[in-house]
């Protein structure tokens, strides 16, 4: 079997603050970086459900950023710890179950950062190249069950 | 409806500029540079990679294009002011942008053919100037680019606001040419737009250091500067040990000025972080093999936090206009921001040293004080559109931006697909085919929506489309500038379709305000918030049982530093009795607080009222001891503002421990010298505030004063960060004067002012600031557990004690998300981020 260029799909939640902003100035400096990144604006890092990003891994994306503003820097005051410590329970319960928790990143990246922003996705999707389809993908290919 | 002119664009104007206009007053900006934020200021200087930098300048631009309020000239000079208040007459030369920076929407056309200076900003993209603006005017699609020709413009108005931008002192005195010695700017500059990382650190050989020093010349001779510069200093150095803890850093200081709740705090965290403070008395800064050595230490990088310089244009404008001036600030009537030239005001660096704290309140603080001589102010009428609603029915229009698009082929499941070249410039198209079409969901393929966000929803609610139904996506920013492909497009486009046809209509609310406010204590500033506030409130309380005494520190700008006592008896005499006619005085206590933003009940022994606003002002007793300039007490709060004044003004022969002056006061610093004693003054706050913040779920610091717009958990104060919404998140809830922390009368005038003019936004009926995004209980599904309004940080929910279930207050809503995050049961809900749309929106991202 020939081995396929294997093509990644990491899902973005950013905050419409930082994170997002961060991505704004990274386009509008035509910083690039891989297509696998698909950024949803969402308000606040702690919009964003622990869920979410299961899902995501789920419905087959081979990783999920989320990315806030940094500590103390939160439009919402503390959105961002909210959403620390979501992401420390995320990853504890994905390795515990045995599967990948670097698949989870967190970042925080302020509305200045946009170079900062091209970087972490650059990197973050290198990494996930090396490290190959998440184990969801190959629990898909067990034909398992899908749980709603 | 008032008219005035701004000049200058300071952290203080631009909130200014930004108050007058919500306050429905016409203003004429006069911005001196290219373009806003072109002339160096301090928030810049001292802190170019802050995330004020960037708020301050979307909220001006936001309210301006909101109430079509202000007229901003660039490049611009005042000439001559003509008159008195209520009729002047300003001359000024102008010169128009080349890139008109409200028409631009940043198709960089102009980048491909024309000849451009790019400019970097401290925050965000960077500005142009296009050299050949004439032979380019045709280039741009939204006649953004203009002919740059001086021109001179003569105004009326009705008052004047000088705000110049101030120049830092120059480092040469301390290295003159050394290697490896920079400008705090500099340093910090290293790292703007790339995070703090170790790889950005270089010295000026391009290796990395060992070893960083900082240096704060305040208490040297000459140094004038806000307290911000230390706060800086000790905030930076602690980024760089969390960044690198091997990292050996050291800090310079004669003394320690820090301002306010929680910065002593900064001081215990560097110690306790390994940072080197040292005390110094003289500097002496030499070439030390590649580094420097500063007295005996050897560090492989300094930066020096240069304090602030007189600039000479300073000096030209007041001449100019007929300004006295003192240590090159402008004078001012006391506690004003009013010169000696009726109707002529200053705000920022130009009034004293200012931080930007102090900035922000300074902006807000005006506006009373210049209404006396503007018409009255219209503000914008607060109305909400009602939509045909339609949940059930969707009918997808995909508006593509063919400028964001960049010719990706665009294939999408949607009901039309509508392709355009400038879709910003051509509302009414959208319009017409929203109409045509029967369109009911819109989905913008376009650019970022903090460019043309707002401009996109509001053509689709002309077309009759609630806001709820519009997805934006961010085509030319997050895809076709960054190197996508035409998968993620497609992918992109495709979620929002997705989430669009699971939308449902927001109706977003309003709450009604009583139009009364309360002001519980009986400080000088309640009184000075009453003054300012009985002008337009008919009715003020002034709940406390006895009014304070006027205390022995006035302030540090020379014109209220040398009151004598006599003076200053008599104008607090005549505010006391000008508030005493009109306001109405319950001579009690509080005894119980209830209800929210809006409509507060207040009870007290013999009655009770209703106010739309609360206002805090309980002050404090002060103690006078001994001789020592007390710098903290058992917390984290800085005293010295208040007993370095008391030190001055009594002339005594004082101690100090960590600060012996405060801002200004160094010009002629008291005869103080290291020790230790009983303090000078003694700020106590009073019991009462135990009982208030517990009544309203507030927070106390250690001793006792208020937490207000700062964040308590944290250790660092972000006080500033706080100040990028408006009035809203306070909750309807303003904390002034000596209850919020040891101050001098000067500054508790700039807190009551901002306190009277913001509740003065609340005393209309509030839309909820979270618009489409406001969180709403589903009663069927709540158990009244209550995680939520823990979550909540604005105190917008609480548990009805009827229902037991968790409700929603509008009016304190920002739509973060935090409570329906937390909710166990799925009953607290963003409905224009349900879990449905989002679940739909990931099974189409991912494709």
């Amino acid at each position: 079997m020939t081995e396929k260029k294997f093509d990644p799909v990491i899902v973005g939640f950013f905050c419409n603050w930082c994170t997002s902003a961060a991505a704004d100035l990274a386009g509008t400096s035509r910083l690039h970086y891989p297509a696998s990144i698909r950024p949803i604006r969402v308000m606040c890092s702690s919009t964003v459900d622990p869920v979410y990003l299961v899902r995501a891994l789920q419905e087959g994306a081979d990783a999920t950023i989320l990315g806030g503003c940094h500590p103390g820097d939160c439009h919402y005051i503390t959105g961002n710890y909210k959403a620390r410590r979501r992401v420390a329970i995320v990853k504890t319960v994905l390795k515990s179950l045995g599967f990948d928790d670097t698949r989870v990143l967190l970042e925080w990246i302020s509305g200045s950062e946009g170079p900062k922003f091209a970087r972490v996705m650059n990197e973050y999707t290198d990494y996930i190249k090396k490290r190959g389809p998440s184990d969801f993908k190959y629990l898909d290919s067990l034909g398992g069950e899908k749980v709603d | 409806m008032g008219k005035v002119l701004v000049y200058g664009t300071t952290l203080a104007s631009y909130r200014a500029a930004a108050n007058f206009a919500r306050a429905g007053h016409k203003v004429i900006m006069l911005n001196r540079g290219e373009f806003l934020w072109h002339k160096m200021t301090q928030m810049q200087q001292q802190q170019p990679r802050d995330i004020m930098n960037g708020y301050s300048k979307a909220i001006l631009l936001q309210t301006a294009n909101l109430t079509g309020n202000i007229e901003f000239y660039h490049n611009s000079e005042l000439i001559d002011v003509e008159g008195g208040p209520g009729n002047f007459k300003v001359k000024f030369k102008h010169r128009p942008q080349t890139v008109n920076e409200f028409k631009c929407i940043g198709c960089d056309l102009c980048h491909e053919k024309c000849d451009v200076k790019y400019i970097p900003m401290p925050l965000g993209p960077g500005m142009r100037i296009i050299k050949n603006a004439e032979e380019c005017v045709d280039v741009c699609p939204a006649k953004a680019i203009q002919i740059p020709q001086e021109k001179e413009e003569e105004v009326k108005v009705e008052a004047v606001v000088l705000s110049p931008e101030y120049i830092p002192e120059s480092i040469e005195k301390f290295g003159a040419g050394l290697k490896n010695v920079k400008t705090f700017h500099d340093f910090a500059w290293m790292f703007r737009g790339k995070g703090m990382h170790k790889e950005f650190l270089k010295t000026d050989d391009g290796e990395y250091p060992n070893s960083v020093g900082f240096f704060s010349p305040a208490g040297f001779e000459g140094y004038i500067g806000s307290y911000e510069d230390q706060t800086i200093v000790f905030r930076e150095a602690l980024a760089l040990k969390e960044m690198d803890p091997e990292l050996d850093v050291h800090i310079f200081l004669k003394e320690i000025r820090l301002y306010g709740h929680n910065q002593m705090r900064l001081y215990d965290e560097a110690v306790e972080k390994g940072i080197n403070i040292h005390m110094i008395d003289s500097i002496s800064i030499t070439q030390d093999g590649k580094g420097v050595k500063v007295n005996d230490v050897h560090v492989d990088l300094l930066a020096i936090m240069p304090g602030q310089a007189i600039p000479e244009d300073w000096v030209k404008l007041a001449k100019n206009i007929g300004v006295d001036l003192e240590h090159g600030f402008a004078k001012t009537k006391p506690f004003t921001f009013e010169t000696n030239r009726d109707g002529v005001f200053v705000i920022g660096e130009y009034y004293k040293p200012t931080g930007s704290t102090e900035a922000i309140y300074q902006g807000t603080a005006i506006v009373p004080q210049v209404e006396k001589y503007l018409g009255e102010g219209k503000p914008i009428a607060m109305e909400i559109p009602r939509f045909e609603q339609d949940d059930f029915n969707p009918k997808v229009g995909v508006f593509i931006c063919e400028c964001a698009a960049q010719g990706f082929n665009i294939d999408v499941d949607a009901d039309y697909v509508i392709k355009k070249d400038y879709l910003c410039l051509h509302p009414e198209e959208i319009v017409k085919e929203i109409k045509e079409k029967g369109i009911n969901r819109v989905v913008f393929g376009a650019c970022s929506p903090a460019l043309r966000g707002a401009m996109l929803e509001m053509t689709a609610a002309k077309a009759g489309i609630a806001p709820s139904y519009v997805e934006l996506v961010q085509l030319r920013e997050y895809a076709s500038r960054v190197g996508a492909n035409a998968r993620k497009v497609n992918a992109m486009l495709n979620a929002a379709i997705a989430k669009a046809r699971k939308d449902v209509y927001v109706d977003i609310p309003l709450t009604e305000t009583v139009k009364t406010v309360a002001i519980i204590g009986g400080d000088v500033s309640a009184l000075i918030a009453a003054d300012y506030l009985l002008e337009k409130v008919s009715l003020v309380y002034l709940i406390t049982p006895e009014f304070d005494k006027v205390f022995d520190a006035p302030g540090v700008k020379p014109e209220v530093l040398q009151m004598s006592n006599d003076e200053l008896e008599k104008w607090y005499t005549s505010l006391k009795d000008r508030v005493m006619k009109r306001a109405k005085w319950i001579k009690e206590e509080v005894e119980a607080i209830d209800g929210s933003l809006g409509n507060f009940t207040i009870k007290y022994n013999g009655g009770e009222i209703n106010a739309g606003v609360i206002i805090i002002a309980t002050g404090a007793d002060i103690e006078e001891k001994g001789t020592h300039i007390n710098s903290r007490m058992d917390g984290d709060t800085l005293h010295s503002s208040v007993s370095s004044i008391y030190a001055k003004r009594k002339g005594v022969e004082a101690t100090y421990d960590l600060m012996k002056s405060y801002s200004l006061l160094d010009l002629a610093p008291p005869n103080a010298k290291k020790g230790e004693g009983e303090p000078i003054a003694l700020v106590k706050p009073r019991e009462i505030n135990r009982k208030i913040a517990e009544m309203l779920g507030m927070k106390l610091d250690k001793e006792g004063f208020f937490y207000f717009a700062e964040e308590p958990r944290y250790g660092i104060e972000r006080a500033s960060n706080q100040f990028m919404l408006f009035e809203e998140p306070f909750g309807g809830i303003f904390v002034a004067g000596l209850a919020h922390r040891p101050m001098s009368i000067e500054e508790e005038m700039e807190e009551a002012g901002f306190a009277a003019q913001s509740s003065l936004y609340l005393m209309r009926d509030i839309i909820s600031p979270a618009g489409k995004f406001i969180s709403v209980t589903n009663p069927r599904k709540c158990a009244g557990c209550g995680i939520c309004v823990d979550a909540c940080f604005s105190g917008a929910r609480y548990i009805d004690e009827e229902d037991h279930i968790a409700k929603v207050r509008p009016a304190q809503c920002v739509g973060c998300g935090a409570c329906a995050n937390v909710c166990p049961s799925g009953a607290a809900i963003i409905r224009a981020y349900s879990p449905t749309g989002v679940f739909e929106m990931l099974k189409e991202v991912v494709k």
